[in-house]
């Protein structure tokens, strides 16, 4: 075996691959020949040494528990059904907005010191925010009352009742900005490259119930 | 063999695209490790590695259509996707702050005299910063193939390219790094302080 032989086998050598039992015979020997790959062997050994030190530092390594909690309320909100379209309804439909805008218009006309509410199906009040805590051993920290106009969380499935909530948890998300249209939000597109914060509520079983943009929405 | 009780990634992808969230926390908790390590190793910044483990599976939600397994399995498509997001980043920002020594403190507990962890710690501190000032193409197959543990086949299915591709790249990125720690790395060795 020459130095060019040797070289091509230096990195699975050095790597306790598996190699043929003779050409690693030869390579060790040339090793041991040749002071200068014999060198080479003997950096590359250590540098093996150095990156598995390295891999078993990190191998506990996890993303931490509110990038799970930011997923699961995302997967909740994709399973709500959209919404039916069918052709030709543009037509009914263009008439009964233009109706809905004169009335809206109207409406604005006599009760303009009036403060518009945000439309949500249901609300629940917030606990101060538990980040990076998984849901589970800690005391009950949310206690469901519906209707308020602050701190508004939207339920993650279609008709969820939040009023029944007796217990849960609120973890802190940051969603990518993209995630905002799969809560029927309107993004502007320069927002979309923004990780925007929110908390997510957790019901006792764990599961996503509802989230809670640090924004209002009006504000994206 | 497998046991019959535990699901395949592929199946654990069906029963997500039926709507079951179990599913898709059992497929989460298996596969985040790997693809938040990956990130971290390859950018060296833990809330890019946040990022693009969120990102990850976000896409896995939104469009699970997107995974083709007749070109590979889940994990390689997963990988693949972080690849892409890591490398995107990479090259937008530029320069990354390196992990504080905070974080080494907390992934390399003391275990052995004060003189003897410092040593340990400064050593994969070392080989961790030779590993981000790697060229991309040569940091990668380093940080799949000796961090990661793939095999030179799993590598080329995550990096769609030939296995020879993998092997001297490897070679390659190797070489780069003996010859950066060299002088380092021997004086580690020496005090044994990286068993």
């Amino acid at each position: 075996m020459n130095c060019v032989d040797f070289e091509s086998l230096i990195t699975d050598l050095a790597r306790d691959e598996a190699l043929a039992t003779g050409p690693r015979e030869a390579a060790l020997a040339h090793a041991q020949a040749c002071a200068r790959c014999g060198a080479r062997l003997a950096d590359e050994q250590t540098l093996t040494t150095g990156l598995r030190a390295l891999s078993l530092a990190y191998q506990d390594e996890q993303a931490p528990w509110n990038v799970e909690a930011a997923l699961r309320a995302t997967f909740a909100q994709a399973q709500r059904p959209a919404p039916v379209r069918r052709r030709h309804l543009w037509i009914p439909a263009t008439i009964a907005a233009a109706a809905l805008l004169a009335a809206g218009a109207g409406y604005r006309m006599t009760h303009r010191s009036r403060v518009a509410e945000r439309p949500v199906i249901a609300a629940v009040p917030a606990e101060p925010a538990v980040a990076g805590e998984p849901p589970v051993g800690g005391e009950p920290v949310l206690a469901a009352r519906a209707s308020q106009s602050d701190g508004l969380f939207f339920p993650l499935l279609y008709g969820d009742d939040l009023s029944g909530l007796e217990a849960g948890r609120v973890v802190r998300v940051r969603l990518p900005g993209t995630a905002l249209a799969s809560f029927g939000v309107p993004v502007s597109e320069e927002r979309r490259a923004e990780r925007v914060e929110a908390e997510v509520l957790l019901g006792e079983d764990g599961l996503a119930r509802a989230i809670r943009f640090d924004r209002a929405v009006d504000e994206y | 063999m497998r046991a019959l009780t535990t699901p395949s990634d592929e199946e654990l992808l069906r029963g997500m695209r039926g709507g079951d969230e179990q599913a898709f926390v059992v497929l989460y908790r298996r596969r985040q490790g790997e693809i938040y390590r990956y990130t971290l190793h390859m950018s060296g910044s833990t809330a890019l590695a946040e990022e693009v483990t969120q990102e990850v599976f976000m896409a896995l939600i939104r469009d699970p259509q997107q995974f083709d397994p007749a070109r590979g399995p889940l994990l390689a498509y997963l990988y693949g996707v972080a690849r892409h997001q890591v490398l995107r980043r990479i090259e937008r920002d530029r320069t990354y702050v390196p992990l504080e020594t905070e974080d080494l403190d907390r992934v390399l507990p003391a275990k052995g005299s004060v003189a003897e962890d410092l040593l340990r710690r400064e050593a994969v501190d070392t080989v961790r910063r030779a590993v981000l000032s790697l060229p991309a193409n040569y940091r990668e197959v380093v940080v799949l193939c000796d961090l990661q543990e793939m095999t030179y086949e799993q590598a080329a299915g995550v990096l769609e390219c030939a296995v020879g591709t993998v092997r001297s790249r490897l070679h390659r990125g190797r070489a780069l790094l003996a010859a950066k720690l060299r002088p380092r790395l021997q004086a580690a060795v020496a005090v044994r302080c990286l068993a």
